[in-house]
């Protein structure tokens, strides 16, 4: 049985009374809602030849006597209803999606469906090519979005079992890799495997702190320092104050009058202080931007190696965050807080003990604040963090208002919406504005206020102390008082950091959670061991059986089947979506087809060095990006080694020379965000010219030119037709026109090849798909008096 | 399979799955088709809903035009290849079973519990961790990136997204208990 989710026994046990045995069962799932959509649950099973759908409600009742949670809870089971279905007479399993809930559906064979049917006509218009499933529709069940995944696996395999066939379990499949391991429950997020039960913080560290090892010594030192800092701080009071009025004012002893010699020893501890302070400061910074410097350049690259499916899946705006503030957090965490938070320990125990040395009645009195101070400490840390938090989402808000307005200004000026954007920035600045003032409010009351608390613990000190040097009790004297005094006083930061001190482990832990998971994400796209490296890569590329969707489940490309020979040009046609630029990116390697196989030079791609893969292969697209730096640097990218002469070679093949020599800095002349901007048809003509320098076995062409104007991409077409010279070319277009050169074309709907044939071929198709398209675009064109 | 979504726009990476608009010229789809009870008839049929406009019956769909202003107005009726059929204006012109019919079918497809108590709320790594109260029983699910993920659908009106796609909603942060709500103020 392939039990999808678990199946509790009591479910088991009922199923069993009815008289189907366990054996029997192939497929089994839960769904959480009932047809009304009401809370309920509902188990699907099927056997070889029924669907069973038993809906009721599961009650769990804890077994008596065990308290770990790892044991399986006693079941019991209520059935509302039970229904049947014989499953060979069912097809279409699908889930239909709401927007929160969704539906299993089939459709029960027509009489005359029995075989697996073909479709009684051929596609007509070529707008249905899907077979029509004509029988009635019946509703399995309904669930949430819980259970989505479930249910399309149900779907899937019950499709299975309806047509006779058997059935294996795509690994793929298995929900066991879908729990945590450890306790058993399901990922909250299955493309994130991090279960918040088990996630332990412990380990994170260890495995960061192995990355420290590298900083020893200036850790070593850092803490030396440390400690040698906290040495002198508890002993300059102590020589400042008890010493000096004890023994050197008041005494009798040796030091009696040695008034010199205690000034040189404060003198002394002063400059010691001092070095150790600068020390400490030196191997902090330098410690500092090291290991962050180091991080960031580990976090780049374990981004940078990732396939393109982890960018599209993720806003630039949290990578960057990641590369940068996350690096911060870490080293501030490592470097500063936890050298830090030892000397504070250390800091904090010596002045306990002191305290209680200098005079233990005294101490325990003056400590009694102590525990309440620690306690406020924590909970306003908590609020004034929130109070920042507050700021910093006001903030962001009114920077990315900003940025949206200032970038808009021609739609603001056209639209006459000045004043009301006057209006939108008053509403966030004021935002701004009031949590601001709240938080510098609460700062400058909550902690002085907070700082009487403990100052009370002084004047408990200040009375009890004074009252024993009056009465001599225990022998307490002055200086002692002076130097308690003293002491007492540098108790409150240690304490303030400690408070802190849990919400700096939650950002650190934070920060490196994230750090490991893109260090531990595996790319989709990998090179296998032993890649083919051919030195000459043929030019062919073939196209077989190749299915492929970005989500499970909606498939973008549905078996789609071609071969370009070596120096021909396909021409891709089809609508919008209809999965063109899926198949580029599917070539290029950026995602990996799901089934089927792609060749290129008759080497699938999955067996192709990468490097041998993208050497060989070059887009133009519709959207070219330019790097920020010079034109000259942009066309190099593809050839950082490129000589001069080539890169004007390319340039002047890509009409893009002449434009680049009525710039003032001609190549040199900087672009990109914040410098020169080029138009459109320069942006493109810049890339061709990239393109061209990388010479590569096979162009394809992403819809290069569908942004411009008849004129330019006139030019831009004359560039292409020399860049295309010689090389396989995959030309994806939107406008026909642009395809007259194809030596073959086909058109993509819905994920499949619908027509294929030179352009006389499918015009000649009464009905055809691209006969109708071709038709409509040359009426438009005529209308707007162009005509081809 | 599974094409039946509609309305959950800019999600994916590159716009695959579009609805197509083949078929059909400008001029077609520019014209508005507003069905009333004249024109159209609403029918269940093995529990799904059907409309028969002209001679025409087949599977409707139903779609808010504008789901976060008019929960019962501007609903778009489509058909299983996700193309307008036409516009109910306002479900109040239909009586009887009929508008139960499409109310009961609207339900259905923004379906989302009503948060009436937050539990807990824990962030974690990037993530929050919720437990709520809603009229259904507890629940328990988890957001990503919390605060993209909170909708606001008006001025207190807050819709939680969760990492299923799970609709959760808030119809008024300012009724909810001063426990619950100070631990959603951050994100809003």
């Amino acid at each position: 049985m392939f039990e999808i989710d678990r199946i509790p026994d009591a479910v088991m046990r009922a199923l069993t009374e009815r008289g189907i045995d366990e054996s029997a069962i192939l497929l089994a799932a839960h769904a959480d809602r009932t047809l009304e959509l009401t809370v309920g649950d509902v188990y699907l099973f099927a056997t070889s030849d029924a669907l069973i759908l038993m809906s009721g409600i599961v009650t769990l009742v804890k077994q008596e006597g065990k308290k770990t949670k790892a044991l399986p809870l006693n079941s019991i089971w209520s059935e509302h209803a039970f229904d049947t279905y014989p499953i060979r007479e069912l097809n279409g399993f699908r889930v239909e999606e709401l927007l929160s809930a969704g539906r299993l559906t089939a459709r029960r064979k027509l009489a005359d469906e029995e075989t697996p049917s073909t479709p009684s006509e051929p596609p007509k218009n070529g707008g249905e090519p899907e077979k029509r499933e004509r029988g009635e529709l019946i509703l399995l069940a309904c669930f949430t979005n819980f259970c989505k995944e479930s249910m399309s696996l149900f779907a899937k395999y019950a499709k299975k079992i309806a047509e006779g066939e058997s059935f294996e379990v795509d690994p793929k499949d298995d929900p066991t890799a879908k729990q945590c391991p450890k306790c058993g429950l399901r990922y909250p997020d299955l493309n994130r495997r991090v279960c918040p039960h088990c996630m332990e913080k412990g380990k994170l560290f260890r495995r960061f702190s192995v990355f420290l090892v590298r900083y020893r010594t200036q850790l070593i030192l850092t803490v030396l320092s440390l400690i040698f800092l906290t040495a002198m701080s508890i002993l300059a009071p102590f020589l400042s104050s008890g010493f000096f009025y004890d023994e050197v004012i008041y005494g009798t002893g040796q030091f009696a009058g040695e008034l010199i010699l205690v000034l040189g020893l404060i003198i002394g501890t002063a400059i010691l202080k001092m070095f150790s302070t600068m020390i400490n400061n030196y191997v902090t910074s330098y410690a500092a931007a090291k290991v962050g410097y180091d991080l960031k350049k580990t976090t780049f690259a374990a981004i940078e190696r990732l396939s393109l499916s982890f960018f599209t899946g993720r806003q630039t705006g949290g990578l960057m965050t990641q590369v940068n503030e996350d690096a911060n957090t870490i080293y501030n965490f490592f470097c500063n807080s936890v050298p830090y938070l030892l000397i504070n320990i250390v800091q904090v125990v010596i002045l306990v003990v002191l305290l209680f040395v200098i005079q233990p009645l005294l101490a325990f009195l003056s400590l009694v604040t102590v525990p309440i101070f620690f306690l406020l400490v924590r909970k306003l840390f908590h609020h004034e963090r929130m109070l920042h938090a507050k700021r910093y989402s006001n903030s962001r808000q009114m920077n990315s208002f900003l940025s949206d307005v200032f970038s808009g200004m021609r739609v603001v000026k056209a639209f006459a919406g000045e004043r009301a954007e006057i209006g939108r920035f008053t509403v966030r600045n004021r935002n701004l504005a009031d949590s601001e003032k709240t938080l510098s409010l609460f700062t400058n009351y909550a902690w002085p206020a907070l700082y009487q608390i403990l100052h009370l613990g002084n004047i408990i000190v200040w009375g009890v102390g004074g009252w024993m040097v009056i009465t001599g009790y225990g022998g307490m004297s002055y200086g002692m008082l002076l130097t308690y005094i003293a002491y007492m006083n540098m108790i409150s930061s240690p304490l303030e950091f400690f408070a802190s001190f849990s919400d700096q482990i939650a950002d650190c832990s934070n920060a490196l959670q994230r750090l490991f998971e893109i260090m531990d994400a595996q790319p989709d796209v990998s090179e296998k061991e032993n890649p083919e490296r051919p030195v000459q890569l043929g030019g062919s590329v073939e196209f077989e059986h190749v299915s492929f969707s970005y989500q499970k489940g909606k498939k973008i490309i549905d078996d789609v089947s071609f071969d370009v020979p070596d120096g021909k040009i396909l021409g891709i046609v089809g609508h919008t979506g209809a999965g063109k630029s899926t198949l580029a990116n599917l070539l290029m390697r950026l995602y990996d087809a799901e089934e089927g196989e792609i060749r290129v030079g008759g080497y699938p791609v999955k067996d192709l060095e990468l490097a041998t893969l993208y050497r060989n292969i070059a887009i133009v697209s519709q959207e070219t990006y330019l790097f920020i730096g010079s034109i000259l640097d942009n066309i190099r990218y593809a050839r950082p080694d490129a000589s001069f002469e080539e890169v004007v070679r390319a340039a002047k093949c890509a009409g893009a020379h002449d434009f680049i020599m009525k710039l003032p800095d001609a190549y040199d002349t900087r672009i990109g965000f914040g410098y020169k901007d080029l138009s459109g048809g320069e942006r493109q003509r810049v890339s061709i010219a990239r393109a061209i320098l990388k010479n590569p076995k096979i162009l394809i062409l992403d819809e290069a030119t569908a942004a411009m104007d008849t004129g330019t991409e006139r030019r831009i077409q004359e560039a292409l037709a020399e860049l295309i010279k010689g090389k396989t070319t995959i030309m994806i277009a939107h406008r026909l026109s642009t395809l007259r050169d194809a030596d073959e074309l086909i058109v993509i709907e819905h994920g499949k090849v619908a027509e294929r044939g030179t352009h006389k071929e499918l015009l000649a198709r009464e009905d055809g798909i691209y006969k109708k398209l071709f038709t409509l675009q040359a009426e438009a064109l005529k209308s707007a008096g162009i005509s081809e | 399979m599974g094409q039946m979504r509609f309305g959950d726009r800019g999600h994916r990476p590159d716009g695959h799955g579009r609805p197509p608009e083949q078929h059909r010229s400008l001029a077609e789809i520019s014209v508005t088709v507003w069905l009333t009870p004249e024109n159209t008839e609403f029918f269940i049929k093995n529990n799904f809903l059907y409309i028969k406009y002209g001679e025409k019956e087949q599977r409707a769909f139903l779609c808010r035009q504008f789901p976060f202003e008019l929960q019962w107005e501007f609903i778009s009726v489509l058909d299983e290849e996700q193309q307008e059929i036409g516009i109910i204006r306002n479900v109040e012109l239909f009586e009887g079973p009929m508008r139960q019919m499409i109310v009961d079918e609207l339900n259905r497809r923004y379906y989302s519990p009503v948060i009436e108590r937050i539990i807990s709320v824990k962030e974690r790594y990037g993530f929050s961790y919720w437990k709520v109260q809603t009229a259904e029983g507890e629940v328990s699910f988890t957001l990503h990136d919390t605060y993209r993920s909170m909708v606001r659908a008006g001025e207190t009106r807050v819709i939680l997204v969760d990492v299923n796609g799970n609709r959760f909603e808030i119809p008024d942060t300012g009724a909810l208990d001063r426990k619950s709500y100070k631990k959603i103020e951050l994100y809003l």
